[in-house]
């Protein structure tokens, strides 16, 4: 931990500026659900990806739509739009969809005599996967190799992926036929998986009175941070301290889903290291330096509830709860050392 | 609105409603058992209990209205308990079913309000272990404070009579403290600890359950465990002797008035009677032969023939009335100016063939007219060593020789002497057909009709014995009733005994016998008044205690006796008479200025029930003689040859004669006794294995022929010169036992007095005591403060002992009754005689002990507070301050609190701030629980009181979870030093100073706060 080096004030203090201009940002579109931002933001600063499992017309695409557009894109050769803001693509995921759908393919063209590669659409900044587990394994499989490997390889070429490469992945929690369920293998790979969920009643009639201008992402929405801030944000939430009694906790509470009778899988080592980052990554964007309980009692359940497999599934919530109580009491309980 | 979970629900009723029944129903069992007055059905209590509290529980824990509910069921009740009030079935008045639904309603409710407090507070099984606590600790003190209140709880009696080898107080203490506190600490233990694992579970599986389940169990083996160790104990150890002697009396005790106890060395029976009779619901007597008597008492019949007379053997008389309890008692000190005609001499130590008797109530009784001097011979089977039962009135007491063939039937024959009023008729007499019986009978009772005048009586004595509760309007009525209009205090007396024994107006006896009377209906009744007004049916103390009630309402002097009741069941053996254990009875005496105390028997005995045991008496043992010739006398040695023993005697009975001989005319005495055995301790043992070192007193009796054939002593001559010259050289005796043996040590204490001071000796070198109690030789006497005079005591030094510490008699000042106990091993006593239970141990005293007794010390009685009031008052005190303990408690952890900011340096000073907040936040009800401290601040503190403690929570976590080099910056550092006052300021300003010290006063809150993680 000594080692690494520690972050500057004044950096906080950026991170938490640019944090709070995208939580604000997103949040005239996305009403309410300032949590859910909190969350969407840290898996993109913690370097991950995200698995929204939610019903149809909760704000699913508009999430990402304005997390795209609050973004300011870097002026690459890659850059497929004309468009300021980063680039956002939306691939609707049925069965009959193929790998190629989503990687790209190559084409014949017909002046050089050659073929050339004609990117897919994983060849972006943020990409909503929308209804994730309706495609076959196959696609699913692919999708799941370019989150992990971030590059794509077709043939005999390897095309690397953007640095900055988001996906948000969707699944219906009602509609299971003709679906495929992610294995618990690949449900591993997203960082976090959590539920919107409907809003209040106050914001949803504020919604309701505000239509317009939230179905109009382009107008409403102007870039508020750029590229390399998220890029600098990741770079920070690295350095952010993690106290060794909540690394302490971490382990604790990894442990306990491992020897509960009521889990038949339990969180691995890789959970545990994701949950350290998406930490990290939360307490900057809360401008903190250093992780605090609440951290881990928020996070808890997003990361770790979608990497266990209970043995009855009506008790998922209360095992963990369980867990994470008593672990966030220890913390609360502990007497300051010094 | 709170999803409620069903399992959970049913665990919780489980896990603290059915251990609550149980200690509920335990607690009831106890209270209503010790209380009579709550003698409604039992079973049926626990019933309506555990169904108001289970009902209420379910129902309020499904999110039910409790103030609606609650008020519907009341005014249900209500209206009920209106309506049955006002209504009449047929005849009865239906006030007693109105009353018992009232008990019931009210268990009901109070259980209803419990289920509701256990459903909705999670506080409320500290409330309950409170409750069970204090009720616990109500018990103990309240049974402490009323030892005289006999304890009817079966279980605890049991148990202490059982269990428990010391029979007083501390001994009672152990029992409730075992029975009582353990139980209530279990529960309240249990109660507590078990709400608290409820109270964390959101609900309940299989493996919570079996977790929640092991504990109960666990504790519920531990109290079983403790509460049967005892009996694991005896069954290892088996029962010490002293124990099983107390089971066995505890287990016969059940009759109201017979005792029971058993021979330490046979295991025999011995039965006595209690110095109290009481009212029971029910008695159960024993049969076993308690004696066989020969009465010499006939009604001498015209053609010849005598026809025997049994009259009642007295063993006590209860001269008082306790209204509460409904007890007759002996009184112990009546007034002084009551003359005692109880003659009761410690007759176990009395040698063979000698015999005491009692000269002032003898010559009291002679006094009376119509007396006749009987005697009568009581053989011994299972009597009480110490119980001297006589016809009224006994004054006299010779032990006999046991006939050798009868030695293994009884254990002792006493002849006794009493002088009876010719007036003691056996009951039979009444319902005789003998024309002389009947003609006596009227005889009699013209009589005492003319011995109608109580003046010039005693004025003491006729109030002490005519005593009665005039506020008792019943009994007084139907004494008016039965008595009025009747001149002679006799019409008056049959008046009543007719009504007890003669017919109602159909036909029928009026009154009926039972030993099963039962309990009166309604709680509280007095059984005396249910007896008299309703049930009708009773054993003999009922019958005897309600004439005695009626009598001394009308004014006329009369006591309750309680001996055996003689039946005649002997066609063959005129005179002889066998008594049963079931025959001890309770009789009413009434005092006739003329004729003195004349018995009256009100018990019927025509019914079906008869008294009479349908037993046949047995043969009669061999006539006992008194022997011719009987000694007591110092072992002086033994012949060479071992076949006699040398006697320097004290005392000499001859031809019924006792010659007490001065030590200057004693002379030794060779007996021979039979085989050449003496009886020492029980045991014969050969003479010559005798060991002569200790100082020994022999006794030994005579029927031999060669000492009746002699001349009559003619009194000339000192006996003893006489006895010398005629007796024969070596007397043959057919019994010798060593009486006495001295092992008390040539300077070891021999005497000891306790007593109240009276004055001090005129040269102060002394003092004038009244005794209470002397030690002699080994043994205490009891001393009669009526019959035994002051006595002088004078101490070595003339000083007094107080506490410890030397006080000159010369400065010191009598005071009221002051006791003081002095102790003496004076060789002077040494050289006094033994007392030899030949006359009773008073006049011995008095005739053998100096004027001023030598003593080494006198200390003086420091007037101790009774045990029951130093345990009521160190309860109260450890009660109070554990009270004011708590009270204080919130506030003391606050002050420790504010301390530790005080004078915590650095970051620990955020630490105490952090405690510090949270102990004030909780103190005024404002729970955690669940939430982070920071969600706790945002959420229910900040908006609640406009204070920034989520600012706090977020430095606190910034010192507690930051890298070390990030310290606070200056702005925080300030915020953090003006916090505590400001919150404080914040919190405690937006409450009145009531709440807030009634929220501090909440010590539960500090325990949970302090212990709860």
């Amino acid at each position: 931990m000594s080692e690494l080096e520690m972050l500057t004030l004044e950096e906080v203090a950026y991170c938490r500026e640019k944090a709070s201009a995208l939580t604000h940002n997103i949040g005239k579109i996305i009403r309410g659900k300032e949590p859910e931002i909190l969350k969407v933001l840290t898996c993109l600063v913690a370097g991950g990806h995200i698995l929204l499992e939610d019903l149809p017309g909760l704000g699913k695409t508009s999430m990402a739509k304005s997390l795209a557009f609050s973004i300011e894109g870097h002026h690459t050769a890659e850059k497929h739009q004309n468009d300021s803001h980063v680039t956002f693509k939306r691939i609707q995921f049925t069965p009959d969809l193929l790998p190629m759908d989503l990687i790209g393919t190559y084409i014949f063209d017909d002046r050089n005599k050659d073929f050339i590669f004609k990117p897919g659409p994983l060849f972006g900044n943020i990409i909503l996967a929308d209804e994730i587990n309706r495609a076959s394994p196959k696609v699913q499989s692919a999708l799941l190799e370019c989150m992990a490997e971030n590059q794509i390889t077709i043939g005999e070429r390897t095309y690397p992926l953007d640095e900055f490469f988001f996906v948000i992945a969707t699944q219906n929690p009602i509609e299971f036929e003709g679906t495929y369920p992610l294995p618990a293998a690949q449900l591993d790979r997203f960082f976090m998986k959590f539920s919107f969920g409907y809003v209040s009643e106050a914001k949803e009639i504020e919604i309701y009175t505000d239509y317009i201008s939230i179905n109009k992402i382009p107008q409403t929405v102007s870039p508020v941070i750029g590229y390399e801030d998220i890029l600098l944000m990741r770079r920070s939430a690295e350095k952010v301290f993690v106290h060794p009694e909540i690394i302490r906790s971490v382990s604790n509470i990894a442990r306990a889903t491992r020897d509960d009778a009521a889990i038949r899988l339990g969180v691995s080592t890789r959970g545990g290291i994701i949950f350290l980052r998406c930490l990290r990554a939360y307490a900057l964007l809360q401008g903190r330096g250093y992780a605090i309980e609440d951290d881990l009692k928020t996070l808890a359940a997003p990361i770790l509830n979608h990497r266990m497999i209970y043995k009855n599934q009506e008790e998922t919530i209360s095992v963990l709860d369980r867990i994470v109580h008593r672990e966030v009491e220890r913390l609360a309980n502990l007497r300051l050392q010094q | 609105m709170k999803k409620i979970d069903l399992s959970l629900v049913l665990a919780n009723a489980l896990f603290k409603l059915v251990p609550t029944i149980l200690i509920g129903a335990y607690l009831w069992h106890l209270y209503a058992a010790t209380i009579t007055t709550l003698d409604t059905n039992y079973w049926a209590n626990v019933l309506v209990f555990s169904a108001g509290l289970l009902i209420s529980f379910f129902l309020y824990s499904f999110n039910v209205r409790f103030s609606v509910t609650f008020l519907l069921l009341a005014a249900v009740l209500w209206g009920i308990y209106q309506l049955i009030g006002s209504t009449t079935i047929g005849e009865f008045d239906s006030f007693y079913y109105s009353l018992s639904f009232f008990i019931y309603a009210a268990i009901f409710v109070f259980a209803w309000v419990a289920g509701y407090g256990f459903a909705r507070f999670g506080f409320f099984p500290w409330v309950a272990a409170a409750a069970v606590f204090l009720l616990a600790v109500s018990f103990i003190v309240r049974d402490i404070l009323s030892v005289e209140a006999q304890m009817n709880s079966a279980l605890v009696s049991w148990a202490a009579n059982g269990l428990f080898a010391k029979p007083d107080l501390v001994q009672r203490l152990f029992v409730l403290l075992f029975l009582l506190f353990v139980p209530a600490l279990f529960y309240s233990f249990y109660i507590i600890s078990i709400s608290e694992a409820l109270r964390r579970l959101a609900s309940v599986d299989s493996r919570s359950f079996r977790r929640l389940f092991k504990r109960s169990a666990l504790i519920a083996a531990v109290l079983l465990l403790i509460l049967i160790s005892p009996l694991v104990y005896v069954y290892f150890f088996g029962l010490p002797e002293s124990f099983y002697d107390r089971l066995q009396q505890a287990q016969a005790s059940s009759a109201s008035f017979l005792k029971k106890t058993y021979d330490q060395q046979t295991r025999k029976p011995q039965f006595d009677l209690q110095e109290y009779a009481q009212l029971l619901p029910e008695v159960k007597l024993s049969d076993e032969t308690v004696f066989c008597t020969y009465i010499d008492n006939f009604f001498p019949l015209k053609d010849g023939g005598k026809a025997p007379l049994p009259v009642h053997f007295r063993r006590y008389v209860l001269n008082r009335y306790e209204p509460r309890g409904e007890k007759f008692v002996l009184d112990p000190y009546p007034p002084s100016s009551i003359p005692d005609d109880l003659f009761s001499p410690s007759i176990k130590d009395v040698p063979v063939g000698f015999a005491v008797s009692d000269s002032v109530i003898e010559a009291a009784t002679r006094r009376y007219q119509q007396r006749k001097n009987i005697f009568s011979i009581v053989y011994n089977q299972a009597l009480a060593p110490d119980a001297y039962v006589a016809p009224n009135t006994g004054y006299s007491y010779q032990k006999l020789p046991v006939p050798p063939q009868d030695r293994e039937t009884f254990t002792t024959v006493y002849q006794c002497s009493s002088l009876i009023s010719i007036w003691n008729l056996p009951p039979f007499v009444y319902s005789s057909s003998n024309p002389e019986l009947l003609d006596f009978k009227n005889y009699r009772a013209e009589a005492l009709r003319i011995d109608h005048s109580y003046e010039g009586l005693d004025s003491t004595f006729l109030a002490y014995y005519t005593e009665a509760d005039t506020t008792d309007t019943l009994i007084m009525n139907l004494s008016r009733q039965l008595t009025d209009g009747l001149e002679s205090p006799y019409d008056k007396v049959q008046s009543i005994v007719d009504y007890f024994l003669g017919n109602d107006e159909s036909g029928n006896p009026r009154f009926t016998y039972t030993l099963e009377p039962g309990s009166p209906k309604t709680s509280g009744q007095s059984f005396m008044h249910y007896f008299l007004f309703e049930n009708k049916r009773g054993y003999c103390t009922y019958f005897a205690g309600a004439t005695t009630l009626l009598l001394r309402a009308a004014g006329i002097p009369c006591r309750m006796a309680v001996g055996y009741a003689i039946f005649d069941r002997s066609n063959k053996n005129s005179g002889w008479y066998w008594v049963y254990a079931d025959q001890g009875h309770a009789w009413v005496e009434v005092y006739f200025p003329s004729y003195g105390w004349v018995d009256f028997d009100t018990t019927p005995t025509q019914d079906s029930e008869p008294m009479r045991p349908p037993k046949p008496d047995a043969t009669p043992p061999e006539y006992a003689r008194e022997p011719v010739f009987a000694v007591l006398g110092k072992l002086t040695g033994v012949s060479a040859d071992s076949t006699a023993l040398l006697v320097n005697p004290y005392s000499i009975r001859y031809r019924s004669k006792e010659y007490e001989i001065p030590e200057t005319e004693s002379r030794v005495l060779t007996l021979i006794p039979q085989d050449a055995l003496v009886t020492i301790e029980n045991e014969k043992v050969k003479i010559g294995e005798l060991s002569l070192e200790k100082t020994m007193v022999l006794s030994a009796y005579s029927f031999h022929y060669s000492l009746e054939q002699l001349k009559p002593y003619n009194e000339k001559t000192p006996f003893m010169s006489w006895a010398a010259e005629n007796f024969p050289k070596k007397i043959p005796v057919d019994e010798a036992m060593v009486v006495y043996k001295d092992d008390a040590a040539e300077k070891g204490l021999i005497f000891a007095v306790d007593g109240q001071i009276q004055s001090l000796l005129p040269d102060s070198s002394g003092l004038t005591i009244l005794p209470r109690k002397i030690f002699y030789r080994g043994k205490d006497y009891e001393m009669d403060p009526r019959r035994t005079g002051p006595i002088n005591i004078k101490p070595e030094e003339a000083v007094i002992y107080e506490k410890g510490k030397k006080k000159s008699l010369k400065e010191f000042t009598v005071g009221d009754s002051m006791q003081v106990s002095a102790e003496s091993g004076n060789p002077a006593l040494h050289q006094i005689k033994p007392f030899l239970a030949v006359e009773s141990f008073a006049t011995w005293f008095k005739n053998r002990f100096p004027e001023i007794i030598p003593v080494d010390r006198v200390t003086l009685q420091v007037q101790e507070t009774p045990l029951t009031q130093r345990f009521f008052r160190g309860a109260l005190i450890i009660i109070g301050t554990a009270l004011l303990a708590l009270l204080l408690f919130a506030a003391a952890v606050y002050l420790y609190l504010s301390l530790r900011i005080d004078y915590a340096k650095g970051n620990q000073k955020l630490y105490w701030i952090y405690r510090f907040s949270l102990m004030v936040l909780n103190q005024l009800g404002f729970h955690r629980v669940i939430k982070t401290p920071l969600e706790y601040a945002h959420e229910s503190i900040d908006p609640r009181f406009g204070t920034r403690l989520g600012q706090f929570v977020n430095i606190y976590h910034k010192a507690k979870y930051a890298p070390a080099g990030m310290g606070l910056s200056a702005d925080e550092s300030r915020f953090v030093e003006t916090f505590p006052a400001r919150f404080r300021k914040q919190v405690l300003g937006s409450y009145s100073r009531r709440e807030v010290l009634a929220s501090f006063a909440n010590f539960i809150r500090t325990l949970r706060f302090l212990f709860v993680k």
